[in-house]
């Protein structure tokens, strides 16, 4: 009896201490109203000239920034540091991308002390942290309060709707990328399959996108195709590619960019206003680039093998990777030094060398997926970007004025930068997408020193004008839905891998990841109303 | 008076607990230890994990949560109520059942033939018992990467792809699916992948259970081994009527290990499978390996589809499941004590009767 009421005892004790660790968790900022206009403590100090005084401000920034742009990110930082040397100090926390979002969470919830006072971030997570209530809605009466000096009407709009949520802006919007797709445009030419007289590889519309997938399986097909191996070191002699060798035209797609770029090429958008019902699939544009993906793979345009060993190896022409990797690694090992001399160890000709002499070349969806060549989003394409926003971390008025100065300092602000061996005033922000990012800042965009960053960068050459980038619609459950569209796209693709497909299984595989994604989005819903 | 009588009270205090002290400080020392970390890292994270079920508790604010009605056990029980969780759900539970009930016996019986074969002692044992238990050693996530790299497609280079390409080859192990069956109105997702995952954890869990068997073998006396020769047993009647008897004890242990060890099947899953796109695709455990524990794990990771924005608001969904997979394994294990538990025949009803003998006398 009495070990019986020991054990009570002690089980009731332990389930007490259960339950108070609810009341001892902290978390950050309430937010039962995410747009409340933020209230900083402190005052700010003025110059004889009104500008705002720093006295050794310190802030945290989180930046998702990875290498290689790591390092011209960083340098930025360090000569923001040295031109604010006892004013203003940043602090650059860098996390790795698979880890930012979630230890941001985690920050919030276990540890708020060390939550950042600015986020450097990807813009389509904006309504989202909005959402949670970890974000400050910027104000542009509060913001000039804070010294901002920036003019918004500068921003491309199709970028700027992804950093606004339910209409009040959450963020400043830094840059703009999305993927591209690669082309040997050496084959497509020395087969003679380019268009405008063979004088143009890249297609321009979905009519020529097709045609092209379709040359170039017609003319493998009939024991005609031309092809060579431009890996550097190999031999690059031009061979007709028999039926062994295993070609298809292009890779599979990816969503990003092709499975967006469709829907939003179309007029499309991925939810209905009110963001509750999930409506990409009755979209016509997004409808037909499923269906081109399973007849394209039952006419067998697409390659299982793997892009960076079937492209060089000519068994491809086509495959989708994110931007940065053009310029940085694709250019230099794919437009090698043995394709621009003559060499006859190697095969190389004159010929080659004069046509063919930069195989390589990267670009962003440009018409491939319209329906309607003469609609206004004909040649748009979707993409994302980074921003910068301001946490409810930041409580102390000089600090949130120290974010906006660096805000300014970033996206509008100018130093000496070298540029093609030149020493020249350049945009900081033109410096940053040096790294291969294109701006959200229209005079950005538009400054000559911009366009000789982009006179040498194929990244930058393949991203084009920041005008033709959608971003995103902005939504509370970005990943649910981004999920749905990518769901739909890869289960259909599983299906051709496993050997499978038709239009019907296609429809229904669209159907049933609909069906789930809408189920998940009504949960989240039902949950915020609990 | 008043004062004699308490001086005398704590006089029989402080006697009492030296005594206490004296007797049990030691055992109270050591066990202290273990108290301490088992209450806070399993006894309040319980009770917590079984608050936070049964509450609206959100992630992002935690100390607002009120009563839910059961919601979320409603969600796992109730077919009507939130039909892609309930099938999800269940759907991983019969993948982890199905699992363990074909693994289980395979995971027991062949160590026990290892070690059977090892105890006999035959040339070069010591070599081939380090071999046996090797790949217990190896880490899950390397482990990963061998068996990825050998049932890799045919086009990846799969290892076994290129030297079977009329057979394996054929074969490309992430995407291709056996038909879809049911049990119990839950729909089942037989993936090739499955076959790896199982050869993987045959090969990765087969070294602990031989290494306990084979323990329990150099105990057996071998005096039993000549009486059982003498009485005209073979080599085959020796392992089940004396070998098997005399190490059930371990036995059993491997038992209890591997069945708790595969209805917690997570890791292999996560390394090697692609996360395959099924019509749960949004919902935790959409992939078509998924598990109970993948089940749970994909909304507290956020990893997978949905999940990841499930996991604010939704913690309480992963600790209901929790405590039904709780419930489950402790179940399945009750009733594997209770059908191995030390019947009361030959040596046991002799010691008993022994006792009862000693008692009444």
């Amino acid at each position: 009896m009495k070990f019986k009421t020991t054990a009570f005892t002690l089980l009731a004790s332990i389930a007490a201490l259960g339950m108070s660790l609810v009341g001892c968790s902290r978390s950050g900022g309430e937010s039962e109203d995410i747009n409340v206009r933020p209230s900083f403590d402190g005052e700010l100090e003025y110059d004889d000239e009104g500008n705002i005084i720093f006295d050794n401000v310190e802030l945290t920034m989180w930046s998702i920034i990875g290498d290689p742009d790591l390092t011209i990110h960083k340098k930025l930082i360090e000569k923001f540091n040295d031109e604010y040397s006892g004013q203003i100090y940043i602090k650059l926390v860098s996390q790795a991308h698979a880890d930012y979002y979630p230890a941001l969470e985690t920050t919030w919830k276990n540890d708020f002390d060390s939550f950042p006072d600015m986020c450097f971030m990807h813009n389509e997570k904006t309504a989202t942290y909005a959402n949670k209530g970890y974000l400050y809605p910027l104000y542009d009466d509060q913001l000039k309060e804070l010294g901002c000096d920036l003019d918004f009407t500068q921003i491309y709009e199709n970028i700027d709707r992804v950093t606004k949520f339910n209409g009040v802006r959450f963020a400043v919007p830094v840059d703009a990328h999305g993927f591209v797709t690669n082309f040997r445009t050496d084959i497509i030419l020395k087969n003679n399959l380019g268009f405008d007289g063979n004088t143009r590889a890249i297609p321009k519309s979905h009519a020529e996108y097709q045609k092209l997938l379709k040359d170039l399986k017609d003319t493998y097909d009939a024991g005609n195709l031309w092809t060579r191996n431009i890996t550097k070191g190999q031999d690059h002699a031009w061979f007709k590619a028999d039926s062994s060798f295993d070609f298809a035209p292009s890779c599979y797609q990816s969503t990003d960019p092709d499975g967006l770029s469709a829907l939003y090429a179309n007029g499309g958008s991925m939810t209905s206003e009110d963001g509750k019902t999930i409506t990409f699939q009755n979209n016509e544009g997004f409808k037909t680039y499923i269906t081109d993906q399973v007849n394209n793979w039952q006419k067998g345009y697409f390659s299982n093998g793997t892009n960076t060993e079937f492209f060089p190896a000519g068994k491809v022409v086509m495959f989708n990777e994110g931007p940065w990797w053009a310029s940085q690694s694709y250019e230099p090992m794919y437009n090698n030094s043995d394709l621009k001399t003559v060499n006859p160890s190697l095969h190389v000709t004159q010929e080659d060398v004069d046509k063919y002499g930069t195989p390589y070349v990267p670009m962003h969806p440009d018409g491939w997926w319209s329906l309607d060549e003469s609609s206004p989003n004909a040649h748009k394409w979707y993409g994302n970007g980074h921003i910068m926003a301001l946490t409810k971390h930041c409580t102390d008025i000089n600090v949130a004025a120290a974010c906006i100065e660096f805000m300014n300092w970033y996206l509008q602000g100018k130093g000496e930068f070298k540029i093609d061996g030149e020493t020249m005033e350049a945009y900081n922000l033109a410096n940053w997408c040096s790294s291969g990012h294109i701006p959200a800042w229209k005079n950005v965009y538009a400054s000559s020193e911009y366009k000789k960053y982009e006179a040498t960068n194929l990244t930058l050459q393949a991203l084009g004008n920041p005008e033709n980038i959608i971003a995103m619609e902005s939504h509370p459950y970005e990943t649910t839905i981004f999920n749905a569209v990518a769901n739909s796209v890869l289960s259909v693709q599983d299906l051709m891998r496993a050997g499978a497909c038709t239009l019907a299984d296609a429809d229904t595989k669209l159907n049933e990841t609909v069906v789930s994604a809408q189920a998940a989005l009504d949960m989240l819903y039902e949950a915020e109303e609990m | 008076m008043n004062q004699t009588i308490r001086l005398e009270e704590y006089a029989k205090r402080e006697s009492r607990l030296k005594a206490f002290l004296s007797k049990y400080g030691m055992a109270v020392l050591f066990l202290g230890v273990f108290l301490a970390c088992f209450i806070t890292f399993f006894v309040v994270p319980l009770f917590y994990g079984i608050h936070i079920s049964l509450t609206n508790f959100k992630y992002d604010h935690p100390g607002r949560e009120v009563w839910n009605n059961f919601r979320y056990y409603k969600m796992l029980f109730d077919p009507k109520f939130k039909p892609l969780i309930y099938e999800s759900f269940w759907r991983s539970f019969w993948h982890t059942i199905i699992f363990a009930i074909l693994m289980v016996p395979m995971a027991i019986l062949i160590p026990l033939i290892l070690a059977i074969f090892i105890n006999q002692k035959p040339p070069g044992y010591k070599v081939f018992r380090c071999l046996v238990y090797m790949p217990s050693i190896v880490p899950l996530t390397a482990a990963g990467s061998i068996f990825t790299l050998l049932f890799n497609a045919k086009v990846q280079h799969g290892l076994l792809a290129e030297l079977f390409p009329n057979t394996i080859g054929k074969i490309d192990f992430p995407v291709q699916f056996w038909p879809e069956f049911h049990i119990f109105g839950a729909s089942v997702n037989v993936s090739w992948m499955w076959v790896v995952i199982y050869l993987m954890c045959f090969w990765g869990g087969w070294g602990g259970n031989f290494l306990i068997l084979s323990a329990g073998l150099q105990n057996v006396p071998k005096a039993l081994y000549e009486a059982a020769g003498m009485d005209g047993c073979n080599t085959f009647k020796k392992a089940i009527k004396v070998t098997v008897p005399n190490i059930k004890p371990q036995i059993v242990l491997c038992l209890f290990t591997t069945i708790i060890g595969y209805m917690g099947l997570y890791g292999q899953n996560y390394v090697l499978a692609h996360p395959l796109v099924t019509k749960y695709a949004a919902q935790p455990g959409g992939v078509a390996t998924s598990t109970l524990i993948y089940f749970i794990q994909s909304i507290i990771a956020g990893d997978g589809n949905a999940a990841a924005d499930l996991k604010a608001n939704y913690y309480g969904l992963a600790a209901a499941a929790s405590v039904v997979f709780a419930l489950i394994v402790g179940t399945i294990s009750g009733i594997q004590m209770y059908l191995t538990r030390d019947r009361k025949t030959g040596n046991t009803i002799s010691r008993s009767f022994e006792k009862w003998n000693a008692i009444s006398r």
